[in-house]
């Protein structure tokens, strides 16, 4: 089991050596002199000369990006070209309010997303399954930005039950963004579930649980649902990791200060450290992330483990 | 038992006012994007700007009605054409302890000039000189009449040489001294600047004992927060919104102009552009009142004249051009395009701009000119315009000094053709020596007379289809009291209270 963690492990290193090499190319790809744009369309040569100097503009790139590298790997991507904040003070500041809207929202979907696909997939096409399957629909289809608002609109202004946007404290200004990032996690898992279980379902195993007298709740919870979780959990990962990095709109629209927004403005600003400190970011959480969907497989999956041992 | 119940009201009477006082402590402004550094001499940004002058101070200020007024700088008087001396204001503390002298003003100053972003501000000055503690000269290469309102601008406000030094890269993401009414307490990133009333301050003290500005990028959630009471006052709502919250119980809308201008401009030097006949007859075809009610809807006025209403030097008698399609045929038969021409026009990716360029488009059809609209990115954009690749463009200006020098030299001396703001490349010796004689003249009347003649020209000679002057409008809650926009956008919220 822990060779099987370790191999894993040791995998990441390329992923995040390949991703570095193109995170570092960013500021080298598109066009603008770096120096040019922290010094703005009026500096006289000789302070552009000296800047490019005194940031290593003009070493060989295979140069340069070692340099980087050197300093990346302790974390250390500079100071923003802008607001001359230190780039990854700024990130461990934004990101806590994107991991914990991101640990809700998958909460949220897995603890509605599960249960709604099992019940679907233990009476297909039923009443119940079918007006579990629309409203999934409905959920994958919904745009955010629509979907927040809505939410905001109901809930905040008509209701008046919680806060319409921020991150000022208090649980209640979880709720809105975090319901609107899970919905499509949420409806994307149920759906996810059912399909799952229905072809486990059909399986010659389940028919000799279900011959040798085994209670219908045994077999779909123990029997079943185990076999079925492993694409489930697969996609809880990926829209984990998806969440991590990608809650722009909903961010946006909830004015919370996350990740997401940062970014975005970092490369509407061409703020390049800012930009390369925050990729970085999203490709180490997605590596590991990725690295506990497949820990998880092989407790899942006595077959994966029995191949390690 | 008529004693118990005195005693009873007057308790309660003090609970209450007690707990509207606590209540009254804190004022929530939304602004619709995270200010980039509280450094003044950082980057050149509103919103920025918006929470930086609540905690620093210039050494003169504009009043409501665009006025110089005293703030660090007592009084100040011309000794000579080129230097002006200012007696500072005693007895006023930074928020780090330290007394404010002329020492503080000549190294602010001299950080300005230094500065990337917002050295232009001050290219006037040559030098700065400490007479005393509490003395400075300024001198410049030339008189340069606009200077105060320059040294009103918030980029050059005066900052604390020992807190600048001692941060280092850190002053103005996490350290921020100055001499103003609010003192800066706390940052979230991406959520809300914290400013608390500064007990020592040399004027009037804040009303309000702490004020949070927070950022709130979607417009129509600004709005909702403000409806909702999770703010008190909220910048910039969008049109739609102002519809909307027109008219609601408890929101106070407050309607103002700013000192920015829109414009199309042509590149005078390209055929058949050059022509000013043309240049005229694309000024009459153009509905701009249209463009005010549909894509405005309300929230901009048509202007006559490159500068707006509110900047000092404006020509209120100069009446510019108005829609007369048959006037535009005219002309350009006149100019030898009777069977039509063929032009492009350019816009970056704006949602305004764009509605303008269509618009644009179908109303020169209608005089015969068939307009092809592209749409560049904007770094693209701004180079390309400077290069004078252009047929024409959608631009605009803030002149954010509200004087006439400002809003005219940049766009149409001829020494400022492409990239520095004249990318129509529009050359009048005349304007040049309206322009120059502008920044030398120092009796107001005088020159006020020079701008008004510059505008009178250059509205003749079109090197521009004027366009607009746009507003603005901030939401209020109704027992928000003591609030003014100021027309550059940088509200101050020294003198706000919160009544509820």
């Amino acid at each position: 089991m822990s060779g099987y963690i370790i191999r894993r492990l040791l995998l990441v290193i390329p992923v995040l050596i390949g991703i570095s090499i193109f995170v570092f190319l960013i500021m080298h790809l598109t066009p603008g002199d770096p120096a040019r744009l922290m010094l703005g369309e009026s500096a006289p040569a000789d302070q552009l000369e000296a800047l490019r100097e005194e940031l290593g503009l003009n070493d060989p790139l295979p140069v340069q990006y070692f340099n980087w590298l050197k300093k990346a790997v302790r974390l250390d991507f500079g100071r923003s070209l802008r607001s001359k904040k230190v780039v990854t003070a700024e990130i461990m500041e934004r990101l806590p309010a994107t991991a914990e809207l991101a640990v809700l929202a998958v909460a949220i979907s897995v603890i509605v997303g599960i249960p709604v696909g099992i019940l679907s997939a233990s009476k297909p096409n039923s009443l119940l399954d079918n007006v579990a399957m629309l409203g999934a629909l409905a959920g994958v289809g919904m745009p955010a930005f629509w979907q927040g608002i809505m939410f905001i609109l109901i809930f905040s202004v008509w209701l008046g039950w919680f806060p319409s946007s921020g991150r000022m404290g208090g649980l209640e200004y979880y709720i809105l963004p975090a319901l609107t990032l899970g919905t499509r996690s949420m409806a994307s898992i149920a759906r996810m579930t059912r399909s799952s279980m229905l072809e486990v379902l059909q399986q010659d195993f389940i028919r000799t649980a279900t011959a040798k007298g085994l209670a219908r709740f045994k077999v779909v919870f123990v029997h079943a649902l185990r076999n079925a979780l492993i694409p489930v959990v697969t996609m809880i990962g990926l829209q984990f990791g998806g969440l991590m990095a990608g809650a722009v709109l909903t961010e946006t629209i909830f004015a919370w200060p996350g990740i997401g927004r940062l970014v975005v403005e970092a490369i509407n600003n061409k703020d390049f450290p800012v930009v390369q400190g925050t990729i970085m970011t999203f490709a180490i959480m997605y590596a590991l992330i990725n690295l506990i969907v497949d820990v998880l497989y092989a407790f899942l999956d006595p077959r994966l483990r029995a191949r390690y041992n | 038992m008529r004693k118990s119940l005195l005693v009873v009201v007057a308790v309660f009477a003090l609970v209450f006012s007690m707990v509207s006082l606590a209540a009254a402590q804190t004022l929530i402004v939304a602004q619709g994007a995270d200010p980039v550094t509280l450094d003044p001499q950082g980057q050149n940004d509103q919103p920025s700007a918006r929470v930086r002058v609540q905690i620093y101070e210039t050494l003169v200020e504009f009043d409501k009605d665009l006025n110089i007024v005293p703030a660090l700088a007592e009084s100040w008087e011309f000794i000579t054409p080129n230097e002006l001396e200012f007696k500072l204001r005693q007895g006023v503390k930074f928020h780090n302890g330290d007394a404010f002298t002329a020492e503080d003003v000549k190294y602010s100053i001299e950080r300005v000039k230094d500065s990337a972003t917002v050295a232009f501000l001050l290219e006037a000055i040559s030098e700065v000189e400490v007479v005393d503690d509490y003395t400075v000269r300024i001198r410049m290469a030339n008189p340069y009449a606009p200077i105060l309102n320059h040294l009103a601008h918030p980029s050059t406000a005066i900052v604390n040489r020992r807190s600048v030094e001692e941060a280092g890269d850190d002053f103005g993401a996490s350290v921020a001294i100055g001499t103003g009414p609010f003192v800066f307490k706390e940052w979230v990133s991406g959520s809300h600047v914290t400013l608390v009333r500064n007990e020592n301050y040399w004027g009037e003290p804040a009303k309000v004992e702490e004020l949070i500005i927070r950022s709130i990028p979607e417009g129509t959630v600004r709005a909702i927060e403000l409806e909702t009471g999770g703010v008190d006052i909220a910048y910039n709502l969008e049109p739609m919104d102002e519809l909307r919250l027109t008219g609601q119980p408890g929101i106070v809308l407050d309607k103002y102009e700013e000192l920015s201008t829109s414009y199309v401009g042509f590149n005078v030097l390209k055929p058949p552009l050059d022509n000013k006949l043309v240049r005229q007859a694309i000024n009459y075809a153009l509905d701009v009142d249209a463009v005010v009610d549909y894509i405005y809807t309300g929230l901009a006025a048509k202007s006559n004249t490159p500068l707006p209403p509110g900047a000092w030097g404006f020509n209120p008698n100069v009446e510019g051009y108005y829609y007369d399609p048959d006037k535009a045929r005219e002309l350009l038969a006149e100019a030898g395009y009777a069977d039509g021409l063929k032009l492009s026009i350019w816009t970056n990716d704006n949602p305004l701009r764009m509605q303008i360029a269509e618009m644009f488009q179908a109303n020169l059809a209608d005089v015969g000119v068939e307009v092809e609209i592209q749409i560049l990115p904007w770094a693209t954009y701004l180079e390309d315009t400077a290069l004078g690749k252009h047929d024409m463009f959608i631009l605009g200006w803030g002149t954010v000094t509200a004087d006439a020098d400002y809003g005219l030299y940049a766009l149409f001396h001829s020494s400022m053709h492409g990239d520095p703001g004249n990318r129509t490349f529009y050359t009048n010796p005349r304007v040049d020596e309206l322009l120059d004689a502008g920044r030398r003249e120092t009796d107001p009347e005088k020159r006020m007379a020079i701008y008004w003649e510059a505008q009178e020209t250059i509205v003749e000679d079109a090197p521009w289809v004027f366009l607009i002057n746009t507003s603005a409008v901030n939401g209020l809650r109704d027992y928000v009291e003591g609030f003014w926009p100021h027309p550059a956008g940088h509200h101050v919220l020294g003198g706000v209270s919160v009544n509820k």
